[in-house]
């Protein structure tokens, strides 16, 4: 192909990112584009990613990194972390502005707010409409519009999205069919269901889902939803004590009190995934990126036993938040460009592909609809999936403020106070009260 | 007459017994743990027989990092250690034969300040140095824990010191440093032991400071065991082998000097 | 007596003798006394004080390392929401001081009590000594996990124990009212070692008269205890209590890893309010002002100790 009528696509593939939002057109990657770009250009340098601890990072990443490290001549060093630990360190280090980070993992409905207001975010449009340092074969087009919301902090675009997530309800099908339960449509199905499988004589419980502190906030979100809240008003200020988060909370911590296991205020997703996993539990409610640890046999008891659904809706519909972790190039870093490199092939077409066939949720158009992903993950889950999508609210995982961690920890001490039987309109109140003094002090 | 005796006799073994079931209960559980399948940790009522399994060991030491970051424990407390040595050594001779009050108090009071205070100034400093990451900052973060023990144990242990051979050996014509070097310094060989041993302890079994300090180069094992926890939470097999593989040496090194051990830390509270 | 905690000023300071080589060496001699501890005094200045002054002139200004703003001059308003508005510091104070309390009395109840047992000659005696030193030296973390798998509420050994004596079993470290007591299990367990070689040390070194002139005189052995031992063992057990006040009232491993402060904020102690204050909240100005209070609190109750220690029986 002549030099210069690839010069005239790449710069109109060029001028569509820029007009990022909305466009789904994506064409065939030239042939041979490679030969263009040159993928060796930062040969020799160094870079260190600061990473939360999830099967993308551990089982794509991670065993990929020499590929990498042969394609560019650039040394990565690939830190995961549990996501507590690894907030801690993450947090630590750029606070300390030395640079010792070229590029991390954010989520953008905790993170997001808060690391654009301390300036540790390094955009990536810029990056993006260079066609010196992007690959051709990159179309970032390619990702899911609400994806690219996602990752779009008041304006800015700070990073490439990774696995978009919503909530599900994951059901034992077998169980299901065995007791003569229906997959339940309404909230109140949805307790009655819990309530007839619950047999705790047999140390088996009808529902279970996150009870920690911080943690739990996420999945007490459609709760909230459902009846008809939200998190803020137009002012920024907290809806805590409204009637539908009265009542979101009060459901919630009854369901974790009566259904759930002992010991469910110390669960958090990680738990809710085991407890799963091994057969205790009828239903569950929590991340949809879980299914490629439920459809694993060698993780989990109950491969192939599990039904998916949409989480059931209350008088205000069924809404779930939808996030995605981000990886951005942090503004601190001395090795930007080549940090973009890094992200660039980690979120290229190839190897989301692998990311697809893991079974892990896709941000890509071109992957999800593989043949892969579609026949690999079952067909409930993408249904499901699917159907969720378009009611759900963008990054609203918790109050998307800029203290995140501080107001997450006071509602969460609401909803532990209330699945230990405390009265919710207390508990909502002294959450909508901390919330408040809390965005004072911030915003 | 030897009813009594006999009583008194039974009471002591029955209450020797259970005290170290008591103590010893865990560290056998968690022995025992790390060679169940995950199907036996599961089970209830718990399983004591059960077949064993090296199954766990294997995924721990195999595939992971775990060697790596033992050896990182190790070198950051062999180095910690030896630092403190070196500085507290003369530091701990010179409070205990100059009665140095004040100083002896200060490094008390070393102790009392919660690790926290120092862990934000520190990283600033460190990240500006671009010494992150790197054995000598993790080291240095350690001696702080490390040194005020060295200096704390020793001290009584040179107080405890016969003065008569220092004397003779001042009157025979030989510089306070070279009495200090000459005899001081073999006397307390044993308490010096005593003291590095506590120190390496000291230092392996750290998890705060690591935890903000240490990187994934020198991630040391009590940070690395949080791998299990979060990511794989119910793995208790793995947790437990782990977690055997962590204090075994500790453990180990705690049986051998034993008799300093006690007469380090003793000496040091009692003087104290 | 010693020179760390003694008023008595020694009275035996070695003189420096004139050496014969030149003047470098005289030099050192005269000075030794500040030579020899002059290392690790600097790097104890360095390591230990100057953050420490640092996070002292910090609690004065307001910090969010959360935004580009550098550290803004308040004076002391930290110090006035800390004590006033803030609703987790005094939960935290709470929870700190009965943990400490706790803590110190049961560890060093027991301590003196396994201090008896080690006492005394039998068989085995060395070993039971060093098997008794081991939860002391077991990496607190990794022990720590090990009792949250005992102490799970469904499948853990502990409720099965429980359980099979007639008694319910107990929701551990996840119910608020259970979660205090079952950190002081594994706080007791941990450290008790400790405050029993610290007894038996002070055991040995007590004078055997008295001992027996008691029971010569026929006093019980309850009479003993309380008229002859607790009084000679008074210095040493106030000691065993200043350091397991110190480390009680610092305790971090354990709940950081077993609850990190919860179910809610029923476990939070001020050592971990002021983590997550500094690490997950980034309020870092606010966080050197609890820094400081904490910081104060421990030195208040050491030094009240410390007086105890000295005072006369």
């Amino acid at each position: 192909m002549a030099t210069w009528t690839r010069r005239i696509a790449l710069g109109g593939m060029a001028t569509v990112l820029v007009a990022f939002l909305g466009w789904a057109v994506s064409g065939p990657p030239p042939v041979g584009a490679q030969a263009g770009f040159d993928w060796k250009r930062y040969s020799g340098k160094q870079l260190r990613f600061l990473v939360n601890s999830h099967d993308w990072t551990n089982e794509i990443i991670r065993p990929a990194i020499p590929e990498f490290e042969q394609l560019t001549g650039i040394k990565v060093a690939w830190e995961i972390f549990p996501e507590d630990q690894f907030r801690q360190k993450l947090a630590v280090e750029m606070v300390s502005g030395s640079g010792s980070v070229d590029g991390f993992m954010s989520l953008t409905s905790w993170d997001g707010l808060r690391f654009l207001k301390a300036g540790w975010y390094e955009p990536i449009q810029k990056y993006l409409s260079n066609p010196a340092v992007t690959s051709p074969q990159f179309a970032f087009d390619d990702f899911f519009p609400n994806t690219r919301q996602i990752a779009t902090v008041d304006g800015h675009l700070i990073g490439v999205p990774l696995y978009p997530e919503v909530q599900l309800l994951y059901y034992r099908k077998d169980v299901f069919k065995t007791k003569n339960v229906a997959v339940p449509q309404t909230m109140e199905e949805w307790e009655a269901a819990a309530k007839k499988l619950t047999d705790k004589s047999n140390n088996f419980y009808g529902y279970v889902s996150r009870g920690k502190r911080s943690a739990a906030v996420y999945t007490l979100a459609p709760y909230i939803f459902n009846f008809g809240g939200q998190w803020l008003d137009k002012d920024n200020q907290p809806l805590l004590n409204s009637p539908a988060a009265v009542k979101g909370l009060e459901t919630y911590g009854r369901m974790l009190r009566e259904y759930g296991p002992p010991g469910v205020v110390n669960v958090h997703t990680y738990e809710v995934v085991d407890l799963m996993s091994q057969g205790r539990v009828a239903m569950a409610s929590d991340s949809s990126n879980w299914v490629s640890s439920f459809e694993n046999p060698t993780k989990s008891k109950v491969a192939g036993l599990l039904g998916y659904a949409r989480i059931p809706r209350g008088p205000g519909g069924s809404h779930t938040p939808l996030i995605s972790w981000a990886i951005s190039i942090s503004a601190q870093s001395k090795n930007k460009e080549a940090a973009w490199y890094f992200l660039q092939w980690a979120t290229s077409r190839d190897m989301v592909l692998r990311q697809a066939k893991a079974k892990i949720p896709v941000a890509r158009k071109s992957a999800w609809e593989s043949p892969e992903f579609q026949s690999g993950l079952p067909k409930e889950w993408l249904t499901a999936f699917q159907a969720t999508l378009p009611d759900s609210y963008p990054n609203q995982a918790n109050p998307v403020v800029v203290a995140v961690p501080e107001t997450r920890d006071a509602i969460g001490a609401a909803i532990v106070a209330v699945i230990e039987g405390q009265d919710a309109k207390d508990a909502a109140e002294r959450a909508q009260k901390s919330v408040a003094e809390i965005i004072k002090k911030t915003q | 007459m030897s009813l009594s005796r006999g009583l008194r006799r039974a009471t002591f073994w029955c209450l020797l017994i259970l005290t170290l079931a008591f103590l010893l209960f865990p560290l056998v559980w968690m022995a025992l743990g790390s060679f169940k399948t995950q199907v036996d940790f599961m089970a209830y009522p718990p399983r004591w027989l059960f077949r064993p399994t090296l199954a766990n060991y294997e995924k721990v030491l195999i595939g992971g990092d775990f060697l790596k970051f033992t050896w990182n424990s190790l070198v950051i407390a062999a180095g910690s250690t030896a630092m403190s040595l070196l500085l507290g050594v003369p530091a701990a001779y010179g409070i205990a034969r100059y009665h140095q009050t004040r100083l002896g108090v200060a490094m008390l009071a070393a102790r009392m300040a919660p690790g926290i205070a120092f862990l934000i100034p520190w990283f600033i400093v460190f990240s500006k140095l671009r010494m992150v990451d790197t054995y000598p900052a993790v080291m240095l973060t350690h001696m702080v824990v490390v040194l005020p023990l060295v200096i704390w144990v020793l001290v009584g242990f040179f107080e405890d010191l016969p003065r008569e051979l220092e004397e003779s050996g001042l009157i025979d014509g030989c510089s306070v440093l070279g009495v200090f070097r000459r005899i001081a310094l073999p006397l307390a060989r044993p308490g010096i032991v005593a003291t590095a041993i506590l120190g390496v302890i000291a230092s392996w079994n750290n998890f705060i400071f690591s935890l903000v300090i240490a990187g994934n180069s020198t991630r040391t094992l009590p940070v690395a065991i949080f791998n299990f926890v979060s990511y794989d939470s119910l793995n208790w097999g793995g947790l437990t082998a782990a977690s055997s593989l962590i204090t075994l040496p500790v453990l180990l090194m705690a049986f051998l000097v034993q008799k300093h051990i006690v007469r380090g830390l003793t000496i040091g509270a009692l003087k104290g | 007596m010693s020179s760390l905690t003694s008023p008595e000023v020694g009275a035996r300071v070695l003189p420096a003798r004139p050496s014969a080589s030149g003047g470098i060496e005289r030099w050192v001699e005269r000075h030794l006394r500040w030579i020899l501890p002059a290392p690790a005094v600097i790097a104890m200045a360095l390591l230990l004080v100057v953050p420490l002054v640092y996070t002292a002139y910090l609690s004065l200004h307001e910090w969010y390392a959360s935004s580009v703003l550098g550290p803004r001059f308040i004076w002391l308003d930290n110090y006035a929401q800390l004590f006033v508005r803030d609703e987790r510091f005094w939960p935290a104070f709470r929870v700190t001081l009965i943990f400490t309390v706790g803590a110190v009395a049961l560890t060093v109840t027991l301590g003196l009590g396994i201090a008896h047992l080690l006492i005394r000659n039998f068989p085995g005696r060395g070993l039971a000594r060093t098997l008794v030193l081991l939860p002391m030296i077991a990496t607190p973390v990794a022990m720590a996990l090990v009792w949250m798998t005992m102490m799970s509420p469904t499948i853990g050994v502990l409720n099965y124990v429980l359980r099979s004596v007639g008694l319910a079993g107990s929701a551990w470290v996840s119910s608020p009212r259970s979660v205090i007591p079952s950190l002081l299990l594994v706080e007791t367990w941990m450290w008790t070692p400790m405050t029993a070689l610290i007894c038996l040390a002070g055991l040995a070194t007590l004078p055997s008269e008295p001992f027996e002139s008691a029971r010569v005189d026929g006093a019980s052995g309850w009479q003993i205890f309380w008229h002859l031992t607790l009084p000679f063992m008074r210095s040493t057990l106030v000691v065993a209590a200043l350091f397991r006040t110190i480390d009680a009232l610092k305790v971090f491993d354990i709940v950081y890893v077993m609850t990190e402060g919860g179910p809610g904020f029923a476990s939070e102690t001020l050592n971990l309010y002021v983590f997550q204050t500094s690490f997950k909240y980034l309020n870092l100005g606010y966080a050197s002002a609890l820094i400081v209070v904490f910081f104060t609190l421990i030195l208040g109750a050491s030094m009240l100790l410390i007086q105890v220690r000295r005072s006369p029986p």
